[in-house]
């Protein structure tokens, strides 16, 4: 009865007391209530002439929800320092270097904010926040 | 009274536990030899240890060190599933899971945040409480012994539960109500689209109705129903659920919560029927 209770504390206890510490608990994903109309998700897209690469990201091997998280927090705690050091970062990568070896002419990047526009059918919006140019 | 004393007292078949601690660690075995990642994954780059790394000042080791833990690993849960020496073999296989999966998590980890990826959790939970376990003695498949009790049962089944419970809990105590409006799994959906390009939640972003139905669903499983898994009448019926969900979590979410988590805590219940098919698949034999 002692192993049971005990067990059965240890490992409930951590649930009510919220502890975030693996491997304790830590079931706070997706917890939150959301809506549609704050869905904003932050990437990097290319442009070139008529060419759209909304795939920019994953085309540089760089993980776009890791992107998102970072640009998120610090566009929306106004870290903009960060925020321009962490882009930055990307697009020195060597990834990015052989991307832009391949495409001759101008090439714009864009950093865009993604909102919803319209649920049903679902339709989205795209605003570019900044610009970078390169091969000019 | 009478019906503590008879919780505490009753006995099942230890061929059953037997089974069960076999096909667990077979579950973890191959989860963990599926995924060679774990071992390099955390030399790529970014590496932030865990809390609980950083309390107990756990620092990163080098990979070749890893690999010697991912192999010890493995060896140690290969003796245990064959029962040699298992009260040693269950307290190694803990120590070195945790260990192991802890230096892979933090390479995960986001350096401003606590959050760790809790996937891994029921794995290491299991072989905690085994340490635990009277019946953890058992070292060879017997069909007539009788050590482990139905409590012992009842505990490994209603940690499997914490996952579900705590899920739900967080859920409710952070959003209420509003959790279940329909919009905020509208709303992870379209962000999951957005980012990964996920097409197969469009077949539900536009009806409102279907994700407050599957919105209340989730919640009644996670919160209520997962505790039918403690009932022999209705285990498997929620194990089809629990099933069915976490193949909506892989295809909505693209989180894969089926080989880390479920088909691990599936050999729980899949011990007893595996154990009478085997029963009756030796009494049918010629030699018997």
């Amino acid at each position: 009865m002692l192993v049971f209770i005990s067990l059965l504390t240890v490992f409930y206890t951590p649930i009510f007391l919220e502890i975030e510490s693996w491997p304790f608990t830590d079931w706070r994903v997706f917890n939150y209530s959301y809506h549609p109309d704050r869905v904003y998700v932050f990437s990097l897209e290319a442009e070139s002439g008529d060419n759209k690469d909304e795939k920019f990201l994953e085309n540089i091997n760089f993980d776009p929800v890791t992107f998102n998280r970072f640009t998120y927090k610090a566009y929306y705690t106004k870290n903009y320092d960060q925020l321009e050091e962490y882009i930055s970062g990307v697009l020195k990568g060597e990834e990015f270097e052989q991307y832009l070896k391949k495409r001759q002419g101008r090439l714009d990047v864009n950093f865009v904010m993604i909102s919803v526009e319209n649920t049903s059918p679902l339709k989205l919006k795209r605003s570019i926040i900044k610009q970078y140019e390169f091969n000019k | 009274m009478n019906s503590i004393n008879r919780f505490f007292t009753n006995k099942l078949s230890s061929g059953q536990f037997f089974v069960f601690r076999f096909l667990f660690c077979i579950a973890v075995l191959l989860y963990l030899l599926f995924n060679w990642f774990y071992v390099t994954g955390p030399y790529g780059g970014n590496y932030n240890p865990i809390p609980l790394f950083e309390l107990f000042k756990i620092e990163q080791w080098s990979l070749g060190v890893n690999k010697i833990l991912y192999i010890l690993l493995l060896g140690s849960l290969s003796f245990l599933a064959f029962g040699k020496l298992p009260r040693i073999f269950t307290a190694l296989s803990t120590v070195l899971f945790f260990l192991f999966m802890g230096n892979y998590l933090g390479s995960m980890k986001s350096p401003n945040s606590n959050y760790v990826w809790h996937s891994h959790n029921m794995i290491l939970y299991i072989l905690l409480a085994l340490n635990f376990l009277p019946v953890n003695k058992v070292k060879t498949l017997s069909f007539q012994s009788k050590e482990f009790y139905l409590w012992e049962l009842i505990l490994l089944k209603l940690i499997v539960c914490t996952g579900y419970f705590g899920s739900a809990y967080i859920k409710l105590k952070t959003s209420g109500l509003d959790w279940m409006d329909g919009y905020t799994l509208q709303a992870y959906f379209i962000q999951k689209h957005i980012l990964t390009g996920n097409t197969f939640v469009l077949n539900f972003v536009d009806n409102l109705n279907l994700l407050i139905v599957i919105s209340w669903f989730t919640i009644l499983l996670e919160l209520i129903f997962c505790f039918g898994l403690l009932i022999r009448k209705t285990e498997f019926y929620v194990l089809g659920m629990l099933f069915g969900f976490h193949l909506m979590i892989l295809l909505t979410l693209e989180i894969n919560f089926i080989n880390s988590h479920f088909l691990p805590i599936s050999t729980l219940f899949l011990a007893r029927p595996i154990l009478g098919g085997l029963k009756r698949f030796l009494k049918q034999s010629p030699s018997s």
